[in-house]
């Protein structure tokens, strides 16, 4: 038989798709976390915490893994959203620091063989590049934990931090510098802490970005202790040009200074990458732009020959949770809260600026399949044998081309935020989203301030 | 090319990228490995920063004008108190451990009395509480005052981040002080500074 008279040629092959197979053994990034998402979706944080804690290889959510590279950054950055959800905030920062260092040396990170895996394989053999706003939701995801345990020295650090990714971002790739909750936020820290010029300046992004009428009163307050000034902050508060700003009210007597609460609910999910199937034909209309005229044509080509059908490739899901409303209760009675971004929209707009690309980049890998099978057909012999081993080798390659699905799915769809200006003493609060609530009891010190959160991942 | 050559071509790219795939971690101790203390793991402070930035201060503290001053005090009562994070990294733990080592310097050279903060808990408490929220500098005197200090050693670190293409580069600069718990007055500062990058 000419398959065993070709032994000693077939095992470098047989050698080839053992290597192969190990590399496509891993599921994608979303087999790996559907269990994940689904225990949120049924409302059970801690079912999901516990499958984050098996997929990072640990026992308990207060151990970190011994890699903390690769796609356990990912992992981290998930896991990092269902602690905050279960209020446990000190593990969820330490999540999203280790995973922010990890993501910036992805971030930076190049190798051939990177490369070649990528060209060969699937996009998901490199190193996990973070889409914009994602990177820019670390620090205010970690600002929310460090506020709500009043530690302004750590959500200064994390406001800082912010602000280096918005200078990057915003000289690269101003479009994408997506700076609402997070300069919102950051606002917020450096106020309570005093620094009123660089509060403003932060709020000052923030209404770049949206109207937002719950910061009327603080950047009114502010203006009045600071001589810092935008046109976009006198126009909130109603100043003209040229026209002095109010002046800061009487001082009330120390004790009964008011106080401040800030609430902050983080609900529904962005979408989830997930992998799929889609012709060729529709493949190369979304990669139009995108691929060199010779790859087209080599694709049209094979797609007119009957060679290749199928592209596999990431495709964004449908995001959870986006027609709900909050609700905030003080003391019984209903609040308002105003909605400060649409994470989903920008997690979408996101995708649509890459899909290009990633399409492109999957027909590029779809072709240089085709040529490695033919290679094989041409090694092996004109035979059956040969056509069995080209057909096997595509089969193979084909398979490990795991659309790269990884991405942070876990984030919140939406954030919403509400604050009010309090006389001293004990309140309550009750916040829900999504069919969950919390209530809390806080105790505003004169002049202090509470952050109360709620976040709902389902 | 020839058949044989083609695969092992083929071989070889496919042994390229399973390459990505390294060996497990190992754990080892610092003079099993040659430089490893040498070697920067993050844009974060590690020994030898710290070890830097603390000894061109101390160093210029020793020649300062306020040594003089407290070689004709006979000992009086210092205490060192944390330094203030203003940098875009966390680490507070990093200058925490500063703490006992100008504490060590400061014993060893013999000029002062040094009051321990190890045996104020709750002062050290309040001082964080402080560090967090809207820190007040006139604080450090009542402070001083309540632990029974003549003068009080502190600091702050900042720094200056930048990100481009591929490399990010963080610069601190660390600045001690001495004051007098009386009056309040700067008598010493200087600045040292470390620079951080992943290149």
């Amino acid at each position: 038989m000419p398959g065993v008279r070709r032994l000693p040629l077939g095992s470098h092959w047989a050698g080839v798709a053992v290597l192969t197979l190990a590399i496509g053994a891993c599921a994608g990034h979303e087999g790996r976390t559907k269990e994940v998402r689904s225990a949120l979706d049924a409302g059970n944080p801690r079912a999901a915490l516990k499958l984050l804690n098996e997929e990072l290889d640990v026992t308990s959510e207060k151990q970190l893994p011994e890699n903390t590279g690769g796609d356990n950054a990912i992992l981290l950055l998930d896991r990092a959203m269902v602690l905050q959800q279960l209020q446990i905030y000190k593990l969820s920062s330490r999540d999203l620091e280790v995973s922010d260092k990890q993501i910036e040396m992805l971030d930076f990170s190049r190798n051939t063989a990177d490369d070649i895996g990528k060209y060969l394989f699937s996009d998901d053999v490199g190193p996990y590049k973070a889409p914009p706003y994602e990177k820019l939701m670390i620090n205010t995801m970690n600002m929310v934990n460090y506020l709500v345990q009043g530690d302004l020295q750590g959500a200064r650090v994390e406001a800082r931090r912010l602000a280096v990714m918005q200078k990057y971002l915003k000289d690269n790739d101003p479009d994408n510098a997506l700076t609402a909750p997070g300069s919102y936020l950051a606002g917020f820290a450096f106020e309570k802490s005093g620094q009123y010029d660089e509060a403003l300046r932060y709020y000052d992004e923030a209404l770049a970005y949206g109207q937002y009428q719950s910061l009327s009163e603080p950047v009114r307050r502010l203006s009045a202790r600071s001589g810092y000034s935008t046109a976009r902050l006198r126009k909130l508060i109603g100043v003209p040009d040229g026209q002095a700003m109010p002046a800061a009210p009487p001082a009330a007597s120390p004790q009964a200074e008011p106080a401040e609460l800030l609430v902050i609910v983080s609900f529904g999910r962005v979408p989830a990458k997930i992998a799929r199937r889609i012709p060729i034909g529709l493949a190369l209309t979304y990669a139009s732009g995108a691929l060199s005229p010779g790859d087209q044509n080599r694709a049209a080509y094979l797609g007119a020959q009957g060679l290749v059908t199928w592209v596999n490739f990431p495709e964004l899901g449908r995001p959870r949770g986006t027609y709900d409303t909050p609700w905030f209760r003080l003391d019984g009675k209903q609040l308002r809260l105003e909605g400060i971004v649409a994470v989903d929209r920008e997690a979408a707009r996101a995708w649509d600026d890459s899909k290009g690309t990633v399409v492109a980049s999957a027909i590029t890998r779809m072709i240089a399949r085709v040529a490695v099978g033919e290679g094989v057909r041409q090694a092996a012999g004109e035979g059956l044998a040969g056509a069995l081993l080209s057909l096997g080798t595509q089969a193979t390659l084909t398979a490990t081309d795991t659309p790269d699905t990884r991405s942070w799915s876990t984030l919140p769809a939406r954030m919403a935020f509400a604050r009010v200006m309090l006389p001293p003493g004990t309140r309550t609060v009750q916040l829900g989203a999504r069919g969950a609530r919390t209530e809390k009891k806080v105790t505003l010190k004169p002049g202090g301030f509470a952050v109360v959160n709620l976040t709902v991942l389902e | 090319m020839s058949s044989m050559g083609r695969w092992s071509a083929l071989s070889l790219v496919f042994g390229l990228t399973l390459g990505t795939v390294g060996c497990g971690p190992k754990a080892v101790r610092g003079e099993e490995v040659e430089g490893l203390d040498d070697q920067a793991m993050s844009t974060g402070l590690d020994r030898r920063d710290l070890q830097k930035l603390l000894q061109e201060n101390m160093k210029a503290l020793q020649s300062a004008p306020v040594l003089k001053r407290w070689e004709g005090e006979q000992l009086p009562a210092v205490a060192v108190l944390p330094l203030r994070n203003e940098t875009t990294e966390h680490v507070e733990s990093a200058l925490d451990a500063l703490i006992s080592d100008i504490e060590t310097t400061l014993v060893n050279a013999g000029h002062v009395r040094v009051i321990s903060m190890e045996q104020q808990p709750k002062l050290i408490s309040e001082i964080r509480q402080q560090y967090a929220g809207a820190f007040d500098p006139s604080q450090i005197a009542t402070w001083g005052k309540q632990i029974g200090a003549r003068y009080i050693v502190t600091g702050k670190v900042f720094t200056s981040d930048e990100r481009q293409d591929g490399e990010r580069r963080v610069q601190y600069f660390m600045f001690i002080q001495v004051l007098e718990v009386e009056t309040g007055q700067i008598l010493f500062q200087h600045k040292s500074a470390v620079t951080k990058a992943i290149i």
